[in-house]
């Protein structure tokens, strides 16, 4: 019988030997250059982590929106730029096979490697708030062995991981009560992408909804202290409050990227994205059932990033915000696989033509954003009928499944369930 | 005012029930309807698409593409074998019809006796199939309401391309499978799949209602998704040899089923196709909700969405058509009122954007001249309206905004019936 929480050895063994396989993947195999995305992110963070040792801080104006990455990633940057190695130009680190490149990738793409592990430990966490302790397992094991979510944080170079486990934080600390807590991680999440801002008043919601002593206060003040404080500190840095809020309105600007995700047009002066994220909004705050309690919290967070990516055209890598939420839902409320291998597949073959100049990638790719944002309306579709209270099939686990299987020594203890 | 207008309309009805009561009237109606129909084939000028099909054979291109433009170059053959005539290309599409010789409309009948022959194919499928399930006098509504429709004629011989065969196919298709037979009906899905493509669309649904409803099992079910994967390979075999990007996946062709309807190109950006995001989400909601007997339930759905989200060329409308009357007949009698709404719009937005259907002989489709220095006042007055920019600018966007809107009315009104338990009519098994 063991204990909540402990793992059984060959549990234990799979994950250390993913683990490192992924290390080795990300190091070793996934190629980098010194012009992939990757290489611009090492790129502004050495340039933070160069004012930072000058004890000032790197402007909005010229960090844009990357800024509050970089301060995340300096420090990894400083494990590498402190290591008794040779120290290249970067344009010639990264990308070479010497042993500085390796290890400045491999510093690098820790953040990734470690969100990576810790994302899946807060989706079993997450699963095992309605579940039993195998589920728990299995969502584990389904985010982590999952080859597209890896293939989205590696090869694309970017991290848009770190800020996704950040936001899985904040769902966990709301779930369970600690609303300050899940403020200030929200927040951290908010600095480093712009898209955890969104969540914000469901997080309100459900703090009122929680009808505790000053929780919506406590949630409120610690998310706006952070960021009211990096302002501060921002302004102190560069002289100039004024400048450092013109700064973040010119952002879209700055950043045209940014006006990808409103470009559903619905008239010359409105998209259809913030009409579809605010009707998500109003949806679950006016009706979803009151019976859910702070178990709607991942299903109301997945359902208002879902209406985000499904009215605008983002990235491939964007879908990385959504995909840890949406493997406990799999986990939790689906019988059949069949819609979530469809949303992986349909999202990789998109994801294929969207910067390709192959003829027969680039024909089929609308077909496939089809696919891609069908499943995605259909999924939207589905967590809104389940929130409203529509009866919905709850999954069950097969016994049958080698990973069934590898778990059956995993006892189920205490399990709680909504 | 009411009542005598439904007095009328009970009158009329009463009168024209005597074709579905009488064995006799109802086949006299038959004979009428095709005699009408093919003396129409001779003498209409060619339709566009017709002239587009047709140049290919004429002009022996060295790759005939696909089965129908190689069963025009047999017609074609024969009709030379018959006059012995020799024929200068655009002799016969830029001939008006007062000056077709009876060569040339012996051509002109020929080339529309096949999507002519389907239709009446069409027809009868109708009339057995409804018949046998239910009763002689329903199968003879069902029959008169596809054959003697006016869209009917306007879609399928005077326009003459092959969406009818299609349809005859996909007909035949559904009606075998839900009855249990899978082989018939795979082949004839196949065949389907192999000359228009789109009845790969009705795939999911159709799976999901013969294991939902039929309790269809898993090996059939797999045959039939074999055969669908066989027609579609056919269909691509022929397609692609033929001209990739330039004509059949960008570009409107009458014996294709264009790709850029479901994949839209555009030259730069990311591109999501609005008729493939809906249809991905209705198929989720047939698998989710749809619990109806009928299958036209579950198909009708998939063509009305599908024609919501693309440009509605009028044949395409004759896919669902089929459908659309048994829907009529056998589920709600007063959703003929939306059908006749939407091919009042169809025809009515074709009509303004086609300039009243002008053939390439300066006369309209429908037989009226358009072009010369004798027209009546009344045709003047047409092309000056149909020319005018308020038309284009007012005219034609209401009528196109009315037309999707009905369609997407009709596929929410379809909708609706999954979740209803009390039917007018008994369903269609």
């Amino acid at each position: 019988m063991r204990r909540r929480g402990e793992l059984s050895r060959l549990t234990l063994a799979v994950i250390a030997v993913a683990f490192l396989t992924k290390i080795l993947l990300t190091v070793f195999v996934v190629p980098v250059g010194p012009k992939s995305d990757f290489a611009h992110w090492v790129g502004g963070t050495a340039y933070t982590f160069s004012l930072l040792r000058e004890g000032s801080l790197p402007a909005i104006s010229r960090t844009g929106v990357y800024t509050g990455m970089f301060l995340l990633l300096a420090p990894f940057y400083a494990l590498w730029a402190a290591l008794p190695i040779a120290h290249p130009p970067l344009s010639q680190a990264i990308g070479s096979s010497s042993e500085t490149g390796f290890l400045l990738v491999f510093l690098m793409k820790l953040p990734v490697i470690l969100s990576d592990l810790i994302a899946g430990g807060l989706i079993a966490s997450i699963v095992a708030f309605f579940s039993s302790r195998e589920a728990a397992l299995k969502s584990f094991f389904l985010w982590y062995l999952n080859p597209y979510a890896f293939y989205l944080m590696v090869v694309s170079g970017t991290f848009d991981i770190v800020p996704t486990v950040i936001v899985l934080a904040a769902v966990v600390f709301a779930m369970k009560g600690r609303w300050a807590s899940a403020g200030v991680t929200l927040s951290v999440a908010s600095v480093a992408r712009l898209y955890p801002v969104l969540l914000f008043p469901v997080f309100l919601f459900y703090a009122w909804r929680a009808r505790r002593r000053f929780s919506v206060a406590r949630m409120a003040l610690s998310f706006a202290a952070l960021i009211l404080v990096g302002l501060l500190l921002e302004s102190v840095a560069i002289g100039s409050l004024n400048s450092v809020i013109n700064s973040i309105i010119h952002l879209p600007v700055a950043e045209p990227w940014l006006s990808d995700f409103i470009t559903f047009e619905v008239g010359p002066y409105i998209s259809l994205t913030p009409i579809a994220v605010v009707a998500q909004i109003y949806l679950v705050t006016a009706y979803w059932k009151r019976g859910a309690q702070m178990a709607g919290i991942p299903n109301a967070v997945l359902a208002t990033l879902m209406a985000l990516l499904l009215t605008s055209y983002h990235h491939s890598y964007h879908f990385t915000w959504v995909i840890p939420l949406l493997t406990a839902y799999f986990a939790l409320a689906e019988q059949s696989p069949t819609l979530f291998i469809i949303i992986l597949a349909s999202a990789y073959f998109d994801s294929l033509g969207y910067s390709t100049t192959n003829s027969t990638i680039t024909l089929f790719q609308p077909l496939f954003a089809g696919i891609f944002y069908g499943t995605k309306a259909a999924y939207l579709l589905k967590i809104n009928l389940q929130g409203l209270g529509i009866p919905s099939k709850s999954r069950t686990f097969g016994s049958t499944s080698p990973l069934s299987k590898l778990l059956q020594n995993e006892t189920v203890i205490g399990a709680r369930r909504d | 005012m009411t009542s005598q207008l439904r007095t009328i309309f009970n009158k009329a009805s009463s009168g024209a029930s005597v074709f579905v009561r009488r064995q006799t009237a109802f086949l006299l109606l038959m004979g009428a309807v095709s005699v009408v129909k093919l003396l129409i084939s001779a003498v209409a000028p060619a339709s566009m698409d017709l002239r587009d099909t047709v140049q290919y054979v004429i002009l022996a291109n060295p790759i005939p593409f696909g089965p129908w433009m190689t069963l025009d170059s047999y017609l074609f053959s024969l009709w030379q074998f018959i006059t012995s005539t020799p024929i200068v290309p655009g002799q016969w599409w830029n001939t008006p019809p007062p000056a077709m010789s009876a060569n040339l409309q012996l051509l002109s009948l020929l080339f529309r006796l096949p999507p002519f022959i389907f239709d009446l194919a069409i027809a009868i499928v109708l009339y057995f199939s409804v018949a046998r399930q239910h009763s002689v006098g329903l199968g003879r509504l069902a029959c008169l309401l596809w054959y003697v429709n006016p869209y009917t004629l306007f879609a399928v011989e005077l326009l003459g391309v092959p969406d009818v065969a299609a349809a005859f196919f996909t007909l035949c298709a559904i009606i075998a499978l839900v009855r249990g037979r899978t082989v018939i009906g795979s082949v004839s899905l196949a065949l389907g799949i192999a000359l228009k493509l789109y009845p790969i669309l009705l795939l999911p649904p159709i799976l999901i209602y013969l294991h939902r409803k039929i309790g269809t099992p898993i090996s059939r079910r797999i045959i039939i998704v074999a055969a669908a994967l066989v027609g579609l390979a056919a269909y691509v075999s022929w397609v692609f040899p033929s001209g990739v990007a330039n004509l059949f996946l960008y570009e409107y062709s009458p014996v294709t089923q264009t790709l850029s309807l479901y994949i839209p190109y555009q030259p730069t950006g990311v591109r999501v196709s609005a008729a493939t995001l809906f249809l991905v989400l209705l198929y989720f909601a047939i698998w989710r909700f749809a619990n109806s007997s009928n299958i036209t339930d579950f198909i009708l759905p998939v063509f009305l969405t599908y024609f919501t989200f693309t440009l509605l060329y009028p044949q395409y409308v004759i896919w669902a058509l089929p459908f659309l009357t048994l829907d009529i007949v056998l589920v709600k009698r007063r959703r003929v009122l939306l059908l006749g709404l939407l091919l009042t719009c169809c025809f009515a937005y074709w009509f303004i954007r086609s300039l009243a259907f002008l053939t390439p002989s300066g006369y309209s489709l429908l037989l009226f001249p358009l072009s010369g220095n004798n027209l009546p006042w009344y045709l003047q007055a047409l092309n000056s309206f149909l020319k005018a920019n308020a038309v284009g600018v007012v005219v034609l966007p209401v009528i196109e905004a009315t037309l999707y809107g009905i369609t997407f009315i009709y596929a929410l009104e379809v909708i609706r019936g999954w979740f209803t338990t009390t039917l007018s009519n008994p369903e269609l098994k």
